[in-house]
């Protein structure tokens, strides 16, 4: 059973007149006269006779006209009674699809813009008793999902946006069944534009208990692309692959057009659904920023016209120049170095290692690398040192991981000049003094610079301990300390020249003096270091990152971010950033651009395929959901009660005219006709 | 107070001089129009009536009685003109109807109602007497012809105000001892008091040798109680007021009125008096010519008169 509605119940101050019979009556028994009679023996009689039956009769005849007034108030007030909901209410989930392919446009209006109609006019034609939860789908917007009344509902509709939320219809459904069950029950109403990639979990949807209906408010015959991969190619230039996507069944032609940095226009081999180019070398090399479009029914605002990183800066070149060859490979310095970088195909992308002995050491090799790691390494020439410096200057790194071959006597020489702090003195902890541990470990608080954060990784670098260290002195030139050791010796220092570093590491990389190479905190340490030496701030970043996730800086030092939206942004070392405008991110690091990164909307997203209701009702099925096609016009909450309530008016005039006789009053009650009279005659 | 112009109605009395003698013309024309319903001693055998307690016995037929073993009495045409009494209630109740003066009153239809009988049987030559029964005291005019009986007729009716109560019973009772055997009683009231109802006088009067007739007179409002809303209702003839809604007693007080009316009626007819209602002067005419009809005759002597009237509705 349902409750009366009104639709102008500010009409509803009418039912005071309902007193105006009572107040009437009142009046009526004021204004009495008097009337001298012939005898009051019949008055008598008929009053004792008639009074109970009369006075029930003006009470009834009170009734009818009271209900009378209050039968057409009502009608001026629109009644109407609510049918569903119970409580009197009614209770939707409106689940709407705010992915970014709602904005697709046909011209007239987009998806979201229909869908907002729609919704609209639902609720508006609803009653204010009516109970609404608008749920977004995905992860939603951050509002908080629960029932609300009619205009707080439209409110919120009219503030949906798309990309408010991602196309995860399945998960809204969810929320929306729990948030009606949670209130006894109701129905959910879903626009949505139908991306097959929406419903991508429809088949794990849990059993639901309140039916859904299916609003389709999808646009069709519109292509958007998005970039699958770019990635070097074998010409040494980039290779891209560009998916296409449509929303209902894909032009015979279409044509995919890569615009180069340099200006040229290139269309693409476009097969299936996918276009590749291989536009070559970018012009000038390094960081290229390329654009890609779609044609036609490339309409989107996002990802139709799309811009992406064409290359990058390529491996670091690193080169181990071994200053302690012993012939017996385990008792190698380079061991552990050259293993930790050849552990994986991703670091073997990122690195490009090249192994000499120190007699070696040119300038033709020198030239080439973009890091020198100078490991134990003996007395240098002057030329040598002047080469690496020269190389330094140009933006590379040096660095020195000093031992047993960096002898005291020998200070002062040309390898004096690469190091980043002067040697002091040589530190060897023994094991028989019992005052003191055989080893000393790192001050964790102590890392900084390319190490910060390194004690956050699950790697143990506190428990790395170290037998032997060179003492190094800070103090002589404008040198900085990366890591000290618990006895706050320096362990890691870096001194800048030109655009280029010098780094000390005052032990070896070895098992001689420390067993770091033996910790797990030895590859992310190396890692660190050699891309912090070579100037490539670029660390762990993906080509692509998810609008509007949270991305903490993985680059070693503070670089500068060009965003799509022309701002720049200084991003410091482990903050923490939300990345929300979708597009190409240049990185400028100390040394130049480093890279670059594409921020997009998840890639799935791009995907325009829709999927039919009748597909989707069969996958539903076996969830036991049960989806109606009908929009939801066809929803009627509120029945109109008009018709009823003039029916019940009708009677009651009825009722009142029966009940006062008032044609009667024509003309005054007759006693006797002629005939009856006549027959009283004697 | 009511002037000749108020009582005497030339339409109704045209209307009862026209309609009022359709029984046996006299045989003596110069002496009346009708044969009197006096029976006497020696004039001429009329016909046998049943023995009522109150007949003279001397009248009493042993013959027919010997043959039937049921008394019989001789009745005799009297050819002495016919005495009419009118007795008029001239109490409170009948001052109903008018504002503060008669006119327009119950009592000015029944002082109506009088004079035109009145000026109709002295026109053809009958005694006509007049009875006033009401607050202000009796009035007995006994039965005489002529028109300075009518005019005298008129000055008492005009000048008496209805007021106080009608005690009918014991006008009546006292009339009856007046009035001689066969004299016709027309008995113009209200009948509103409610020892009237039983009509025991006028029992009396029927045993007495007298004819009686009633004209019962009654406003319309008295009937059909046309007043809405609340009303207090006063008494006339007492001190007594009621307070209530017409609108809420209308149908019962109706049913008391039919059962009332009835009720008269019925006992008229079963003591064999003819009745007539009147409520206006319009119907008066008409009612009246029945009422007169009734009984008159050489057959509708008597206790023959009652099967008459009984069918002269």
């Amino acid at each position: 059973m349902g409750a009366l509605s009104w639709l102008r119940p500010e009409l509803l101050w009418g039912l005071l007149a309902a007193s105006l019979p009572v107040i009437i009556h009142l009046i009526g028994k004021r204004k009495r006269r008097t009337i001298k009679f012939a005898t009051l023996r019949f008055l008598e009689r008929a009053k004792a006779r008639s009074s109970t039956r009369y006075n029930l009769r003006q009470l009834l005849l009170l009734l009818a006209r009271i209900m009378a007034i209050i039968l057409l108030v009502s009608l001026f007030a629109g009644p109407g009674m609510e049918s569903e909901g119970g409580a009197g209410s009614r209770r939707l989930a409106l689940v709407v699809d705010t992915s970014m392919s709602m904005q697709l446009a046909n011209g007239i209006s987009g998806g979201l813009t229909m869908a907002k109609e729609e919704l609209s006019h639902l609720v508006r034609k609803g009653s204010a008793a009516d109970r609404y939860a608008v749920v977004v789908t995905g992860m939603g917007d951050g509002k908080p999902e629960r029932m609300v009344d009619p205009a707080v509902a439209l409110e919120r509709i009219r503030g949906l946006a798309a990309g408010d939320g991602d196309t995860g219809i399945v998960r809204a459904l969810e929320k929306a069944a729990a948030l009606l069950t949670a209130e006894g029950g109701g129905e959910i109403i879903v626009t949505t534009d139908m991306q097959r990639h929406g419903w991508r979990e429809v088949e794990s949807l849990q059993k639901m208990t309140v039916s859904v209906q299916l609003v389709d408010v999808g646009v069709a015959g519109m292509s958007n692309l998005w970039v699958e991969s770019v990635g070097p190619d074998a010409g040494g230039g980039v290779s891209v692959e560009v998916s296409i996507g449509s929303s209902g069944p894909a032009p015979k032609e279409r044509t995919v057009r890569l615009r180069l940095s340099d200006g040229r226009e290139l269309n693409a081999f476009v097969e299936g659904d996918v276009a590749r180019f291989e536009p070559g070398p970018a012009p000038g090399g390094g960081v290229g920023v390329l654009q890609a479009s779609v044609e036609p029914g490339g309409v989107l605002a996002w990802d139709d016209r799309l811009s992406f990183v064409s290359s990058q800066t390529g491996p670091v070149e690193v080169l181990l120049v071994n200053g302690d060859p012993r012939g017996f490979i385990i008792m190698d310095e380079l061991l552990f170095i050259e293993r930790a970088l050849s552990s994986g195909p991703k670091l073997q992308d990122k690195f490009k290692v090249r192994s000499i002995r120190q007699s070696e050491l040119n300038g033709t090799v020198i030239e080439k690398a973009d890091l020198i790691w100078l490991a134990n390494p003996a007395t240098i020439t002057a030329n040598v040192a002047e080469l690496l410096l020269q190389r330094v200057s140009e933006g590379a790194g040096v660095v020195v991981s000093a031992g047993e071959g960096w002898s005291e006597e020998r200070q002062g020489d040309a390898l004096e000049l690469v190091s980043a702090s002067p040697l002091r003195d040589r530190m060897l902890l023994r094991a028989g003094d019992p005052s003191r541990p055989p080893f000393e470990l790192l001050d964790l608080d102590t890392l900084t610079g390319p190490l910060k954060g390194l004690a956050d990784q699950s790697v143990d670098i506190g428990r790395v301990k170290v037998r032997g260290y060179w003492l190094a002195d800070v103090g002589v030139n404008d040198s900085k300390v990366w890591a000290r050791l618990a006895n706050q010796a320096p362990l890691v220092v870096e001194r800048r020249h030109g655009k280029g570093r010098l780094l000390l590491l005052a032990t070896t990389v070895d098992r001689d003096w420390s067993d770091l190479c033996l910790s797990p905190a030895f590859l992310p340490f190396l890692e660190r270091l050699l891309i912090h030496g070579a100037g490539r701030s670029m660390a762990e970043i993906e080509d692509y990152i998810d609008a509007g996730k949270v991305v903490v800086s993985p680059f070693t030092e503070t670089v500068e971010l060009s965003m799509p939206s022309g701002r720049r942004f200084k991003w410091e070392v482990l903050a923490k950033a939300v990345l929300e405008g979708a597009g190409v991110y240049l990185v400028k690091g100390s040394a130049g651009p480093v890279g670059g990164f594409v921020v997009r909307h998840d890639r799935e997203e791009s995907d325009l395929t829709r999927i039919g209701v009748g597909e989707v009702e069969r996958i539903a099925e076996k969830s036991g959901l049960t989806l109606e096609r009908d929009l939801p016009r066809s929803v009627t909450a509120r029945e109109d009660m008009s018709a009823y309530f003039a029916a019940l008016l009708l009677l009651m005039l009825v009722a009142e005219a029966l009940l006062s006789a008032r044609w009667l009053r024509k003309g005054p009650p007759m006693l006797f006709d002629d005939e009856e009279i006549g027959g009283t005659l004697r | 107070m009511l002037d000749r112009a108020d009582l005497y109605d030339p339409e109704l009395v045209a209307l009862l001089s026209r309609g009022t003698l359709p029984g046996t013309p006299s045989p003596y024309p110069q002496r009346g129009a009708h044969i009197s319903q006096k029976r006497g001693a020696s004039l001429e055998f009329s016909e046998h009536t049943e023995y009522t307690p109150g007949d003279d016995l001397k009248h009493l037929d042993w013959k027919v009685f010997a043959k039937t073993d049921r008394p019989y009495v001789r009745r005799y045409e009297d050819e002495r003109l016919q005495r009419v009494f009118i007795l008029v209630d001239s109490s409170g109740s009948m001052s109903y109807g008018g504002a503060d003066t008669p006119a327009g009153s119950k009592y000015h239809l029944a002082a109506k109602v009088a004079v035109a009988l009145a000026a109709t049987l002295i026109r053809q030559g009958e005694s006509v007497g007049l009875g006033l029964t009401g607050g202000e005291g009796a009035v007995y005019m006994p039965p005489r012809p002529g028109n300075s009986q009518l005019e005298a007729f008129m000055d008492v009716l005009g000048s008496t105000t209805p007021a106080g109560e009608a005690l009918l019973g014991g006008t009546l009772g006292n009339v009856a001892e007046r009035l001689g055997r066969g004299t016709a009683l027309v008995i113009v009231s209200d009948f509103l008091d409610e020892e009237d109802e039983g009509l025991d006088q006028i029992g009396l009067l029927r045993a007495r040798g007298i004819k009686p007739r009633l004209v019962h007179v009654l406003h319309p409002d008295e009937i059909e109680l046309p007043f809405d809303r609340t009303v207090r209702f006063v008494a006339l003839e007492s001190p007594a007021e009621l307070m209530l809604d017409p609108d809420a007693v209308r149908r019962a007080y109706i049913e008391e009125m039919r059962e009332f009316i009835t009720g008269l009626s019925n006992a008229a007819s079963t003591m064999a008096v003819p009745y007539a209602l009147v409520r206006d002067t319009a119907e008066a005419g008409r009612r009246l010519i029945s009422l007169m009809r009734a009984g008159n005759g050489r057959a509708g002597g008597g206790r023959a008169t009652s099967g008459g009237a009984g069918g002269g509705g």
